[in-house]
């Protein structure tokens, strides 16, 4: 007979940490399942930020650094955090020829500093080996080295396999990140609009890069599309290739930029790569209802891209909360966790449900498949004035769409071509999302 | 069949999430192929930024 829990957590990422820390601390019997070894440590690519002082998804965010603490104020608590950290000024997108699109003002943020910053760079280590910490001193129980193969309902609780390894709960917690293995066994991928399999290939270097301090970084060129950002440590960078076309080398792609660029390449000299990370994320729209069989699905795993580090906390808190009180109600099923489930219908899939992505959604060489250096220098150089600061990716492409709808008329007039070829990249965003899916993409 | 060049693989996970047919899993933070569950339909040695899975034949 499996040892029965009242929760069983898959995933111990910050939401899976988060959600077992409080039904700990509630004095519930937790097991958190994992299927790294070495849990603090960090092996899949990850921008470590943190978007504080704006709404992030309706929840405003505050990093104190005297009280070292992550604090939610909506919700009424906070995260401790006591590693390195540096402030966060906003996005910018580079054309091939270093034309830039500022969401920020870097004057301004050497002028003011703290006041306009609008997230940290944190090292996710620290705030995972701090959680886990805590996790372990209030009696979560830790299976390291779990791999989830099966998962089933029985008449009063949920049947976690792993491997053979059985564990038992009343309820489960689905925190496996952005392409959930616990989703698609349940069935609950199918339905969700796929917007493409994006692959990041990142080289950690170590250096001077001139980029604006405290800078979240886009470039797009003909030869593909990158992110280059500092980190909270200082001389130490990101850069990452990124592509949802399954046939694109990212290797190759990543070694243009660094070593053969015009216009980039000289970033790079003298930097030596400390090491290689990466990741694969599907992008799904988001789960209408994340609850089935009675296992709530939080964060990522019911989310559409890469959420935050900060949504993953809150929606962790939130969920061990809500669970909380369907233990104590005794009311193990969708009723228990009404409050939870109407929480993020309202914030999350009510305003994202129905996202249109754009280009976004197509793959990340499709515009300069379209577009040739020139022309996408042309369309960076139309935006003048910096766009407000955020670290909020809807915000982003919002306000960049519209700002661009405007545009439009302007240059129509001056460069019709460029119009043409953009309506006719629209037309073929279904193909490409058709051909992606001929190749094997998405699992559902 | 499938195998994974341990050299190469970074432990993201991404093919383990993306097999179709659950043979992949991570031990010690790194990944391998359940050779018996495998149908070598390739997806991983698609997804893989790093092209740490390679097929072979045997």
């Amino acid at each position: 007979m499996p040892k029965r829990y009242d929760v069983v957590v898959i995933g111990a990422g910050p939401a899976g940490l988060m959600a077992s820390k409080i039904l700990a601390e509630h004095g519930f019997a937790v097991a958190l399942l994992e299927r790294k070894q070495s849990i603090a440590r960090v092996r899949r690519a990850d921008g470590g930020a943190i978007g504080v002082n704006e709404p992030l998804y309706d929840r405003m965010v505050l990093f104190d650094e005297k009280k070292k603490a992550i604090c939610f104020p909506d919700d009424g608590f906070s995260v401790a955090y006591d590693g390195p950290y540096a402030n966060i000024y906003g996005f910018q997108i580079y054309s091939p020829g270093k034309k830039r699109i500022l969401f920020g003002d870097w004057e301004e943020a050497r002028r003011r500093g703290d006041e306009v910053r609008v997230g940290i760079f944190i090292s996710k280590e620290s705030l995972l080996q701090r959680l886990l910490d805590d996790c372990r001193s209030c009696g979560v129980e830790i299976f390291p080295g779990s791999n989830l193969t099966d998962i089933r309902k029985t008449r009063d609780s949920v049947l976690v396999n792993c491997s053979g390894q059985m564990f038992e709960g009343s309820f489960v917690i689905a925190a496996d990140g952005v392409n959930s293995r616990t989703v698609r066994l349940l069935g609950l991928n199918s339905g969700r609009k796929f917007r493409g399999t994006y692959r990041y290939l990142t080289w950690m270097l170590k250096g001077e890069v001139p980029i604006d301090p405290g800078s979240f970084n886009f470039i797009v060129t003909e030869k593909g599309s990158y992110a280059i950002y500092d980190t909270y440590e200082k001389g130490v960078y990101h850069v990452s290739a990124f592509n949802s076309d399954p046939a694109a080398d990212l290797n190759e792609s990543l070694q243009e930029l660094i070593y053969k660029d015009k216009n980039y390449s000289p970033w790079f000299a003298g930097c030596t790569r400390t090491e290689i990370i990466n990741c694969v994320s599907n992008i799904l729209s988001p789960i209408e209802v994340p609850f089935k069989d009675n296992v709530l699905i939080i964060g990522d795993a019911a989310w559409t891209l890469e959420f935050s580090n900060m949504a993953a906390l809150c929606n962790g808190w939130k969920a061990g909360n809500a669970l909380t009180v369907a233990l104590t109600d005794r009311t193990y099923n969708r009723e228990g966790l009404k409050g939870y489930l109407e929480w993020w219908k309202k914030n999350f899939y009510g305003p994202y449900g129905t996202y249109d992505f754009g280009p976004m959604g197509g793959g990340g060489t499709i515009l300069q498949s379209y577009l040739s250096n020139e022309e996408l220098d042309y369309l960076a150089s139309l935006s003048e004035k910096p766009f407000p600061a955020t670290m909020n990716f809807f915000t982003l492409f919002n306000t960049l769409g519209n700002a661009y709808a405007e545009l439009f008329a302007r240059v129509y007039d001056e460069r019709p071509e460029i119009m043409d070829k953009l309506f006719a990249l629209r037309n073929r965003f279904d193909e490409i999302g058709e051909s992606l899916r001929r190749a094997g993409f998405p699992n559902l | 069949m499938v195998t994974i060049d341990i050299a190469k693989c970074t432990g993201c996970g991404g093919c383990i999430d993306l097999c179709p047919v659950i043979a992949i899993s991570m031990i010690q933070d790194v990944v391998i192929v359940d050779n018996k569950i495998c149908t070598e339909c390739g997806i991983c040695v698609k997804v893989c930024p790093v092209r740490a899975p390679q097929k072979t034949d045997t």
